[in-house]
């Protein structure tokens, strides 16, 4: 039997079986080429690969104080990749040449960071046990550093010329043993994403143009040398000689916007907010929404912003203004997990207003607070006049759907106690039911210390009611003792630095002061948390102006049902309006019942520093290195995101519409004096404008059929006007296929082409819809590829109604010799 | 680069007219028909011979009759069967007793149009004594060699359908055939107005000259100057490349093929008045020219591949020349 030689007549010619001599059957189905013979040498590839691992090293500069690291990462980056090119030009085997690129990397790391370790150069013993301690330090620096961390912390300088070495490895093995543009390129992006996830504000527009001009400047080079035009770019797909670009293209597209738009807000300890500012999801006001711990954002704008203006309150009362609170303690710091709601205007799960309390109404307009939250004032009821706003009940905090709350105008009710509650009241208040869901607010981490617990039953020895033990607590912090300090010598929420302030220091401000507070008052089975938000503000005629300086943290304690959450105010030298009534912030106050009338008139802000430095953020859990806020306006940051976008589109398209006409151009200026060139010129730029209209020229097509069948696509989109335009692109094909092999033609054919291939295509363009213009001048090659072009066009078979008229068919008799 | 003297454009046209003359004339005869008209005299401008192929009573015999009769040229039939003798079809000297001396009888052969009937039931014999003919165009008996009439064509019809006591001709013999043309049935309104027309129409034999036999020669020379561009030659050779390579046959075209098709090719352009020859024309004529010439392989003979379909996928798979100017 034949059947296993048996030849099929439905496969095509240019797929067929070896026996083709024909040369055409080199062109070969696409594949990512891994077992390939490597090709030696493609320096002008290498060279731009080097230049981007370079520049993705670059972004390190963000995240080390110092340049000693320079010196290390630059020397592992250049000589792995000098390694991996002269292997390939000495075309090692594979294994040898990846073992001679690790010990590149071994050595390079040994030589620039552990120098003193090595015996006469040679890496040894002592320098894998001081690799080791290195890492080893790296990693317990690497919870609680901040960048800019000093280079001369070896361990990390150690991860980063390790890293840099590997990452030149795999992204010389893609790019040139693989050869895939976009697998090398992939490495040192990744690494320059790792670097700028950690990395600080400073030099972030220069790191970010350089790496993206490195990047595409690699993606062409490697194209044009090491890439071939029928090579799979990315999966099956296939691109043709112009294709690359735009597959780069869209591929960078595709990147920056999900750098820009997802990896950006996710990763907590950026400053950056995301071009779109997504918190997390997309979810709009009405469905649950998660958000990253509430601080950071306020965190990282507040240090050093004294007198930025972040939002006006116009309200009949003073108040501190709130935004969220913090309900669990890690033992580094405050944390809240928060699941936000819609609601209509009135908040869910507010209970009845109670007894004794005021309905006050505050108009909010936010200026540059530059988060997601919206401030209120205690405890707010409900909201009017903005859409898209999301609450959580349990930490009484207001979220927009949109990216900041920055411009919104809306009014707040809230019920206040002011001045109408009497320490009397809170002292007769029944005791509070520890219930299931009050359990969180009594967490404490199981390494606070007993000296902690000690302190906080001496210091509430002597009462009785949980009231008492709530302003005696306030009142040791407002003790003598005590003192508030802008740089007090420990920072922080941790438990070290919380014991340091309870019993050494006892310097500290509202982080201190507020943390410890909410400490000691678990300690005693006081349900409390953290508020977040601001201090009252500068007063002008009831509208106060809010600037970072007043951003502030401060305890609230839960006194039951009837009263629910009340603020107390333990930092020095701070006053909160709300409290002072029944939590008078003088010690001695405390004790006398004040019953003052309530007033009115609204209390000053206490005086404070212009360089008052209220971080009220703590660090983050996500542990990573932590991130010193830059001072650079979100904003800012977005507007030039949009900018770059909106000149590179503008580049694009002169690259695109005005390569076009350039290269037309110097087609027909090469071709003056040579009619049949010239009517050849505008057939062939007639055959793009057709391409584009989705009829693409197959090789074996003659120009007429081509004509014909471009003729019929336009008849099927355009009925109205196909006629005449039917008949203008065969009349110009016949002109072409007269100038191709007539042994010469008219003078004034020239003219005749160039004419009726202008009025074709203005006429096509007219008829375009808006999406075909786009692509027109938009994409290099606006129209579908024919592939190999061979064995795809469609020929009129016997049988059929011929799509070719013959050549006797009296309906298209024309004779361009004769016409 | 050398270029090969080119007719004018006035000199085609007048080709063309005769051309269309004569294809009206004949349509007088066979409604519907007019493309095997036109390939028949292409192959008569090309100086080839004609093989048709089709079954009987699709106006093969009419088509010669008239294509004769239009150029005024004398015609003959040779009716093929197993017992025809080569004689027969060549002629043969015969003793004269009043003379007492041997005469030559011209066969079948000796006229301008011969219309061999059937050609593969003869012997093969007979067959090679008509295409020897054909392609010397004189004919040896007695050692007497006598040149046939100039024009000369053949006709030959073949019926595809029975070949039950035929001798298929050998590919060397099909290869003198210039064309091989399928008549086919006519269309519905051809067909229609054929029934409609009176018994008492024009017949074969009172269709009127519209051309000279001494027209022929003329349109000979003048297709023989139709430019053909260097790049069309690249092409005709690509194609014979590409059939001599192809998995489904075992034989592609020969030289003389190629040759011819560029032949035919000069004549199809002149015969609508184009004084060069574009891609168009060879791959129009590529069917015509090139089916009875190909041989199929045994794998795509069990495959049951059809010849046609093999010069498609040729014709797909070789790139038309984008052609050069400025030549």
């Amino acid at each position: 039997m034949l059947t296993n030689t048996s030849y099929r007549p439905t496969s095509t010619t240019a797929e067929g079986p070896d026996r083709d001599r024909s040369g055409r059957r080199a062109r070969a189905r696409p594949r990512l080429a891994l077992s390939a013979t490597p090709l030696p040498g493609h320096v002008g590839a290498t060279l731009a690969l080097t230049a981007l691992t370079v520049t993705s090293a670059s972004g390190l500069v963000r995240v080390f104080d110092g340049r000693s690291w320079v010196v290390p990462v630059l020397l592992t980056a250049i000589g792995v990749h000098a390694i991996c090119w002269a292997a390939r030009r000495a075309r090692l085997p594979q294994p040898a040449a990846l073992a001679l690129a690790l010990v590149a990397v071994w050595a390079l790391t040994a030589w620039t960071v552990l120098a003193t370790s090595t015996v006469y150069g040679f890496p040894g013993r002592r320098t894998a046990s001081q690799l080791w301690a290195a890492l080893v330090q790296a990693h317990t620096a690497f919870a609680t550093a901040v960048s800019p961390v000093s280079s001369s912390i070896t361990g990390f300088k150690l991860v980063s010329v390790l890293g840099i070495g590997l990452i030149a490895i795999l992204a010389d093995w893609a790019a040139f043993r693989w050869r895939s543009a976009l697998y090398g390129a992939a490495p040192p992006f990744a690494y320059f994403v790792a670097g700028c996830s950690f990395g600080q504000g400073r030099g972030r527009e220069l790191v970010v143009t350089a790496e993206v001009v490195a990047l595409l400047a690699f993606l062409l080079v490697h194209r044009v040398t090491v890439g071939r035009a029928d090579q799979a770019w990315f999966g099956n797909h296939r691109a043709g000689t112009a294709g690359w670009a735009i597959t780069a293209g869209c591929l960078t597209a595709a990147a920056s916007l999900v750098t820009a738009v997802a990896i950006t807000p996710a990763v907590g300890t950026t400053e950056g907010t995301g071009v779109l500012g997504w918190r997390a999801g997309l979810g709009g006001a009405s469905g649950p929404r998660q958000v990253a711990n509430p601080v950071v954002d306020l965190h990282t704008r507040l240090i050093f912003e004294s007198t930025t203006p972040v939002f006006k309150v116009r309200s009949p009362v003073a108040s501190y203004w709130r935004l969220t609170s913090l309900n669990t303690f890690t033992g580094q710091d405050w944390v809240s997990t928060d699941t936000y709601h819609g609601f209509g205007s009135h908040l869910p799960g507010v209970q009845a207003v109670p007894a004794g309390t005021r309905l006050v109404q505050e108009n909010f307009h936010i200026e540059e607070l530059d988060s997601v939250w919206l401030p209120d004032a205690f405890t707010p009821i409900s909201v009017t006049g903005v859409r898209g706003v999301s609450y959580d009940p349990n930490s009484n905090s207001l979220i927009t759907s949109k990216a900041t709350s920055n411009g919104l105008d809306f009014t707040v009710e809230s019920y206040q106690y002011l001045s109408t509650l009497h320490p009397g009241q809170l002292e007769s208040a029944p005791p509070v039911t520890i219930t299931a869901s009050l359990r969180p607010y009594l967490q404490l981490p199981a390494t606070v210390p007993p000296d902690v617990y000690a302190l906080a039953k001496s210091i509430t020895a002597s009462q009785s009611t949980e009231y008492g033990k709530a302003l005696a607590l306030q009142n040791f912090f407002l003790g003598p003792d005590f003192s508030y300090s802008l740089d007090p010598p420990d920072d922080g929420y941790g438990i070290s630095s919380l014991t340091n302030f309870l019993f050494h220091t006892r310097e500290g401000y509202c982080q201190q002061f507020a943390g410890s507070y909410a400490v000691l008052a678990r300690a005693i089975g006081l349900p409390t948390r953290l508020a977040v938000g601001f201090a009252t503000g500068t007063d002008t005629d009831g509208t106060y102006q809010v600037t970072d300086a007043d951003a502030h943290t401060w305890p609230e304690v839960y006194f039951g049902p009837n009263f629910g959450w009340l603020p107390f105010e333990p930092t020095q030298s701070f006053s909160d309006p709300i409290s002072k009534g029944y939590a008078p912030p003088s010690p001695e106050g405390g004790k006398g019942s004040s019953t003052t009338s309530p007033t009115t008139s609204p209390t000053t802000t206490p005086p404070k520093t212009s360089e008052h430095r209220a971080v009220v953020a703590p660090p983050t859990t996500t542990g990573n290195a932590q991130v010193v806020p830059s001072s650079r306006r979100h904003s800012t940051a977005a507007w030039s995101a949009l900018l770059i976008v909106l000149l590179v589109g503008i580049a694009w398209f002169g690259l695109i519409a005005g390569g076009r006409r350039a290269r037309w151009w110097v087609r027909r200026w090469r071709a003056r004096g040579d009619a049949g060139a010239l009517v050849r010129a505008s057939w062939d730029e007639l055959s793009e404008v057709l391409n584009w209209w989705g009829t693409c020229r197959s090789q074996s097509e003659t120009d007429e059929e081509f004509a014909h069948r471009a003729g019929r696509g336009i008849a099927l989109r355009l009925p109205g006007q196909s006629p005449w335009l039917r008949g203008e692109v065969v009349r110009l094909a016949r002109l072409a296929t007269e100038a191709a092999f007539a042994p010469q033609i008219g003078p004034q054919r020239p003219g005749e082409a160039a004419a009726a291939a202008r009025a074709i295509h203005r006429s096509l363009f007219r008829s375009a819809n808006t999406r075909m213009r786009l692509r027109w001048v938009l994409t290099p090659r606006p129209g579908r590829r024919s592939g190999s072009g061979l064995a795809k066009a469609p020929q009129a078979s016997a049988g059929d109604r011929p799509l070719i008229p013959g050549p006797w068919d009296r309906t298209s008799r024309f004779v361009p010799g004769r016409a | 680069m050398a270029r090969q003297s080119t007719v004018g454009a006035a000199a085609v046209g007048t080709f063309a007219e005769t051309f269309e003359a004569v294809v009206e004339n004949v349509a007088q005869i066979l409604q519907g028909k007019e493309d095997p008209t036109r390939l028949a005299l292409v192959c008569l401008a090309a100086e080839g011979h004609l093989l048709l192929e089709d079954v009987p009573g699709v106006g093969k015999t009419s088509l010669a009759k008239a294509l004769a009769r239009s150029f005024d040229l004398e015609w003959r039939r040779i009716q093929f069967t197993p017992d025809l003798l080569p004689s027969d079809v060549t002629g043969a000297s015969v003793y004269d007793r009043e003379n007492g001396s041997f005469v030559f009888r011209p066969g079948g052969v000796f006229a301008n149009v011969v219309l061999g009937d059937e050609i593969n039931r003869a012997s093969p014999k007979t067959q090679s004594a008509l295409l020897e003919a054909m392609q010397e165009r004189q004919v040896t008996v007695d050692n007497v060699t006598r040149r046939l009439p100039s024009p000369f064509l053949v006709i030959a019809t073949q019926n595809p359908v029975e070949h039950e006591g035929t001798y298929p001709l050998p590919e060397s013999q099909l290869d003198r055939f210039l064309l091989r043309v399928r008549m086919g049935y006519p269309d519905r309104t051809a067909e229609m107005a054929m029934l409609e027309q009176p018994e008492s129409r024009t017949s074969v034999d009172d269709l009127p000259p519209v051309a000279g036999p001494d027209a022929i020669p003329t349109m000979v020379s003048l297709a023989n100057q139709v430019h053909v561009a260097t790049a069309l030659k690249a092409y005709i050779v690509d194609l014979a490349t590409a059939t001599r390579n192809h998995p489904a046959l075992s034989l592609g075209m020969s030289p003389r093929a190629a040759l011819a098709l560029q032949r035919a090719a000069r004549a199809l352009a002149a015969s609508v008045g184009r004084e060069y020859v574009i891609p168009d024309d060879i791959k129009y004529l590529a069917g015509p020219v090139l089916e009875h010439r190909l041989v199929l392989s045994p794998e795509g003979v069990v495959a049951g591949v059809d010849i046609s379909d093999v010069v498609t996928e040729v014709l797909r798979g070789v790139p038309v020349p984008p052609g050069h100017t400025g030549m």
